[in-house]
């Protein structure tokens, strides 16, 4: 698993423009397995689209970006999807499908990919509900969610969608009270102890950053400001990297 | 916005939907093909557009007799009045309607539905779940309003001729046999070809018009507002063109006196 330095995610000088802006600037890091790196930065800094690069929904101008070992730059969207099977995405809001109900978000691939009965998926969405305490909530549908509710769904259909070896979250405690963030926290804390899933989440909530995270990366103006650990995160100089701790 | 830069988006526009109509052909011939969710689009779209077909053609039907009577009656010529307005209705009054009012409809509830889903991300997260959004939510939306159109044109014909015969028998007291035999004269081949193919094309053209701009939806709710105008202006205006280009080739084809 991973490339030669065993690696599940590299990125090596990416540059990459997004709308006729250059959003991200010679991007350079590593995630190792059962790492949960955090992306730190304010709005607009390009956080957001170092996901979107690491799922292939945008192809880098220049650099490398590597995937489990594979080169994903020139990847088609049919060698992406497989790709895919590999990582588990939790958008900001969730992105939970609003014309299907809970369970069928939970288990749309299996039901895309119709290898299991009717019974075996709901067999197994109940199960994924109840890890998150959401079992009951199998027939509503996502309006009738509350925001928190709305991100555990969505962490329950990333990983229930693939045989998951990296999760992405994309802001996911953004919005919430401070119990759910917590339990949010808790929870991608859970998969990655529990199941040794290798993380990748964008915040710009310090409290829950430190939360989770192992590792660190700021981002300035599409710029690696910063890269380490929490420690060498809470001595570092940088101004701007400072102006989010504070 | 400056005219070669409004030319240079009308060019970027029909680039869009020639790659995409590209996408979707590619799709039609492999799997997985949605059957039921382009059923479930024949339902919404098609069957759903039913009252407002019934409505446009009925009425149109009846202007069309109105003023078609006044002008035949001045040649002592009422009594072909069931021909012209089914002639009319045939070759250009039916297709033309139902594609104006079904892509009022139709295109803008697709470019809204999809330019939602754009805009929450949910569109991405088809792709990261991995479905090709093309698949599931483009190809059932074509396969519908090109099956359904024509089905609703020909409604539309019937209505807009039984609105005619209102007309005639009610108004212009022309008996009820003279219609008929009338309309049925104007029941040849080349009418009724000619009837037929228009809705496919233009059936066509509001799918992929509406698909395409709510593929390319950006910029919250307003974003979605400007792209379900958009959509239905330029499927429309597509329509009328098309309509031109449709109507001299079958001119030239079937040999129509000009």
């Amino acid at each position: 698993m991973g490339d030669v330095n065993g690696d599940l995610i590299t990125f090596e000088r990416v540059t990459c423009s997004y709308e006729n802006q250059q959003v991200l600037k010679e991007v350079s890091f590593r995630v190792a397995p059962r790492e949960t790196k955090v992306i730190i930065g304010a709005s607009g800094s390009g956080k957001t689209t170092v996901l979107r690069l690491i799922l292939g929904l945008l192809k880098p101008d220049e650099g490398r970006i590597m995937i489990d070992g594979q080169e994903i730059s020139g990847m088609t969207e049919e060698e992406l999807i497989g790709l895919r099977r590999k990582i588990g995405m939790v958008f900001q809001e969730g992105a939970l499908f609003d014309s299907m109900t809970v369970g069928e978000n939970v288990g749309y691939r299996l039901f895309e990919e119709g290898q299991l009965s009717e019974a075996e998926i709901e067999d197994r969405v109940r199960h994924l509900l109840g890890f998150v305490g959401l079992e009951e909530a199998i027939d509503m549908m996502p309006d009738e969610l509350s925001g928190g509710m709305k991100r555990r769904v969505a962490i329950m259909r990333a990983l229930g969608a693939v045989d998951a070896k990296m999760m992405l979250y994309d802001e996911p405690t953004t919005g919430l009270d401070p119990m759910t963030a917590r339990t949010i926290c808790d929870l991608i804390r859970k998969l990655r102890d529990a199941q040794g899933v290798s993380s990748v989440m964008v915040t710009h909530q310090m409290a829950d950053a430190f939360r989770v995270g192992d590792r660190f990366l700021a981002i300035h103006e599409g710029r690696v400001a910063f890269e380490g650990t929490a420690d060498e995160l809470r001595q570092c100089r940088d101004e701007h990297v400072r102006g989010f701790l504070v | 916005m400056s005219p070669a830069e409004q030319i240079k988006g009308w060019v970027a526009e029909v680039q869009s939907l020639a790659r995409l109509t590209g996408r979707a052909g590619a799709a039609l011939v492999q799997r997985p093909w949605y059957g039921k969710e382009m059923v479930e689009q024949m339902d919404l779209l098609g069957v759903g557009s039913l009252g407002i077909v019934i409505l446009t053609g009925l009425f149109a039907g009846m202007a069309l007799a109105m003023q078609f009577s006044v002008e035949l009656a001045s040649f002592g010529a009422k009594s072909f009045l069931g021909r012209a307005v089914t002639v009319s209705i045939l070759r250009e009054l039916g297709p033309v309607l139902t594609g104006l009012m079904v892509a009022g409809r139709v295109c803008s509830g697709i470019t809204a539905e999809l330019g939602a889903m754009k805009v929450t991300q949910q569109i991405d997260a088809m792709r990261v779940l991995g479905t090709d959004p093309v698949k599931r939510l483009v190809l059932p939306r074509i396969v519908a309003v090109v099956v359904m159109l024509p089905i609703l044109t020909v409604i539309s014909d019937a209505m807009g001729v039984l609105g005619g015969f209102f007309i005639s028998f009610f108004v212009s007291r022309i008996g009820s046999p003279i219609y008929w035999s009338e309309v049925g004269q104007a029941f040849s081949f080349e009418n009724v070809v000619g009837a037929l193919i228009k809705p496919f094309l233009f059936g066509f053209i509001i799918a992929i018009v509406g698909c395409d701009h709510g593929l390319r939806t950006a910029g919250g709710t307003k974003g979605i507002g400007l792209a379900t105008t958009r959509a239905v202006v330029f499927a429309s205006v597509l329509i009328l063109v098309a309509n031109f280009l449709l109507t001299k080739l079958l001119v030239g084809f079937f040999g129509w006196a000009t």
